[in-house]
């Protein structure tokens, strides 16, 4: 069959309804028609930019078909503290459990929510999560069956945007977009003592300090509340800025400081005490969707619209690295407990995990090293364009949409091209001809 | 030495982009992504130091790359035929010309056959292996003798609309066109007499094909049924009557099946009833659809 980007072929055994199928050489551009040979061993495409390609229509079969890690945009993801097990929850209205390491499913997926999941937590021992959606409802869930722990918890009058468990394990917060942030006591899911809080018309996102004394909340008028865990009573707000939706906010791991990202493209880091933010990380072209601080305090990650991760000094709130590679809008962002690792997910459907001391050593300045070149490199036509706008790498048309180039460490996601610099070094661009020993 | 011209024409082929673009990439990046099996990895590997290192995952090894791209017409490629034997492949374009091609080389077999009527929409490779039909923007199809003889075209007047698509009988006995001007015409492909006019009440046909047994014609109008037709009578057998509006239509080649595609949709129903069986969603629209040759 041909279609808008290319040729598909489709497996009508066994069953043609249940038919499976791959596009035989990737993104071909515009095909008007597809012919098989007669031995049916090659397909023709007639493509509009007036090329015809023989395609091999045997190897296309043997081919395994994408296995995204979810069928629709990854609302969020979460690392467990061992490190080992990743969380991510989907428009698909999943939730699914993957080994942080492989990558593979651990479990299958974890259907109940009837709406968008938005939000996944996982609790501080490793044995639960909690999953926020769209349909109103905050659902637990046991890691290691994959089975539902109660009845939904109810209460949210309007999609629920995020959840968290406190870092004693013994309460979740939950912001929905009906204004309110509610807690709830884990062993009885039901509604505690305090709460629910009032914020704007939708409070999109939340956190507890480290302590567990204080919650934090952000709303659409771009305000930052703060609430004591003990006695309910609020501290003080933070303003992020006027007309601005708060989207994310993390504390630091002293509890003194907060940063938030919003629907301004800038992250902020706030000193809680003196009530003013002290720095504003500017540097995304699109709405920060989502922060995360290490617990080595050093580095804050931001996940972003313009489908790039960014890493800044915790500090001085310099940047330290931009990381490329996603296709869409990254929604999502966590930190391994050790720091060494950001998982991050994306409306493209992956979710990946990238070294954070790899990409820390990516210079912003361009210097002359390839090494560095492939890390910040972008796909541009089929070419890994280093920021010099050189080629560094052409990559064949069918392997596009499944590369995985470092500081990226892992994509889940069935299919995947992994690209990095061998053992040997790399001698690209001007160097290339280093690259014959005869 | 045979087996390794092979992988390096393949080779070659499938990274062609890269080294047209430029041409050390031909060791630095088609070599990282050549088959590691494959005589040309093992030769020129061993060589070269400081290469980037590709690894894959749950993907077979150059899944479906291009082992051979033509390029020589001067405008979108509409439509492509095999001859029999699959020695040859036809192609129609754009640019008006009607291209054969030597499938062993990939080199062009003959000078451009044009006709000077237009765009080129359709083409069809007689089974015979004597004749290309090519339907044109201007209303003609031509029937070009490619066999020993290479006489010349025949140019088959009587529509009155551009010719969207073009067949062959599985005898070569017959071959029929459909226009949008409306009408399906069944001709004698030896005499290239008009046989038969097929009127479609539901407008400009975009798709014509015979069935396997040759005693039927499907045809599809943008998003009505497939319409089957006696060739001879001329006079409807029936609808598809379950198969949703279609846009495409071809036979399984044991006759049993008809697919037909409605924008993102392709669709299977069966011959004898006409009854849907499965519909495809394929989430991109839908140029063009047909079985391979094992159904």
């Amino acid at each position: 069959m041909g279609h808008e980007r290319g040729v598909r072929l489709w497996s009508l055994q066994p069953d043609p309804k249940t038919a499976s199928w791959v596009d035989l050489g990737g993104d071909l551009g515009v095909v008007h028609c597809a012919a098989f040979s007669p031995d049916g061993l090659h397909v023709a495409s007639a493509a509009d930019d007036g090329t015809i390609r023989i395609l091999s229509a045997i190897s296309g079969q043997s081919a395994v078909q994408r296995l995204p890690a979810h069928e629709q945009a990854v609302n969020s993801v979460a690392v467990s503290r061992d490190g080992d097990v990743i969380v991510s929850c989907s428009s698909d209205k999943s939730v699914r459990i993957w080994n942080a390491h492989t990558g593979d499913a651990t479990l299958p997926t974890l259907d109940g929510h009837t709406g968008v999941v938005l939000s996944a937590s996982i609790s501080p021992d490793g044995s639960s999560i909690a999953s926020a959606s769209a349909d109103h409802t905050v659902r637990l869930w046991d890691v290691q069956s994959g089975a539902v722990i109660g009845e939904p918890m109810r209460g949210h009058t309007g999609s629920i945007w995020a959840v968290t468990f406190s870092h004693d394990g013994r309460w979740l917060a939950s912001a929905s977009s009906g204004g309110t942030v509610h807690m709830w006591d884990v062993a009885t899911r039901q509604a505690s003592a305090i709460g629910p809080f009032q914020c704007g018309e939708a409070a999109l996102t939340v956190a507890f300090s480290p302590d567990d004394g204080l919650v934090t909340a952000g709303d659409d008028e771009g305000r930052i509340y703060l609430w004591r865990t003990a006695s309910g009573e609020q501290v003080h707000e933070l303003l992020h800025a006027n007309d601005q939706t708060v989207l994310s906010v993390a504390f630091s791991p002293d509890g003194t400081r907060i940063v938030s990202g919003g629907t301004d493209n800038a992250a902020r880091i706030w000193d809680i005490a003196a009530v003013q933010c002290i720095h504003v990380l500017q540097g995304h072209t699109e709405t920060v969707w989502s922060v995360a601080w290490s617990l080595d305090a050093r580095v804050i990650a931001t996940g972003s619209g313009d489908a790039t991760l960014r890493l800044w000094d915790t500090m001085t709130g310099a940047p330290l690295a931009t990381l490329h590679g996603h296709a869409k809008a990254v929604q999502s962002v966590a930190f391994t407990n050790d720091s060494r690792f950001i998982v991050s997910g994306c409306d493209e459907t992956t979710i990946r995990k990238w070294d954070v001391h790899a990409a820390c050593q990516l210079p912003l300045e361009r210097r002359n090293d390839p090494v560095a070149a492939l890390a910040s490199a972008t796909l541009k036509d089929g070419w890994l364009v280093g920021s010099a706008g050189e080629l560094i790498l052409w990559v064949p048309a069918e392997y596009r949409g499944y590369l995985q180039v470092p500081p990226c460490t892992l994509r889940i996601d069935r299919s995947r091209v992994a690209v990095r610099v061998g053992d040997s070094g790399l001698h690209a661009g001007l160097d290339w001809a280093l690259c014959w020993r005869g | 030495m045979s087996q390794f011209l092979i992988e390096a024409k393949t080779f070659v082929v499938s990274s062609h982009d890269a080294i047209e673009r430029s041409a050390p990439h031909i060791y630095v990046s088609a070599l990282p992504f050549a088959d590691k099996n494959s005589l040309v990895f093992k030769e020129f590997a061993p060589r070269l130091t400081g290469l980037i290192q590709v690894e894959f995952f749950g993907i077979s090894h150059h899944a479906g790359s291009a082992v051979m791209i033509l390029t020589s017409h001067g405008g979108p490629v509409r439509s492509v035929s095999y001859s029999e034997d699959g020695q040859l492949l036809a192609s129609g374009s754009d640019d008006g010309t009607v291209r054969l091609w030597n499938m062993r080389t990939g080199e062009a077999s003959q000078s451009p056959l044009r006709s000077g009527d237009g765009r080129v929409l359709s083409v069809d490779f007689a089974l015979n292996n004597l004749w290309v039909a090519s339907g044109t923007e201007s209303g003609t199809v031509c029937v070009w003798d490619v066999g020993p003889t290479r006489a010349s075209h025949r140019r088959l007047s009587g529509h009155s609309g551009q010719v969207n698509s073009v067949a062959f009988s599985r005898d070569s006995s017959r071959l029929t066109s459909a226009s949008g001007d409306k009408t399906v015409c069944i001709w004698n492909s030896e005499t290239s007499e008009r046989l038969v006019v097929l009127v479609d009440p539901n407008g400009a046909v975009h798709k014509v094909a015979f069935s396997p047994d040759g005693t039927t014609v499907g045809t599809s109008c943008r998003g009505w049924h497939i319409r089957l037709c006696d060739i001879h009578t001329g006079e409807l057998v029936r609808t598809s009557q379950d198969l949703n509006a279609s846009d495409n239509a071809d036979f399984s080649p044991d006759g049993e099946m008809l697919a037909g595609s409605y924008e993102q949709t392709v669709l299977l129903g069966d011959y004898k009833t006409g009854m849907q069986t499965a519909a495809l969603e394929c989430g991109i629209n839908i140029n063009s659809v047909q079985f391979s040759p094992d159904g």
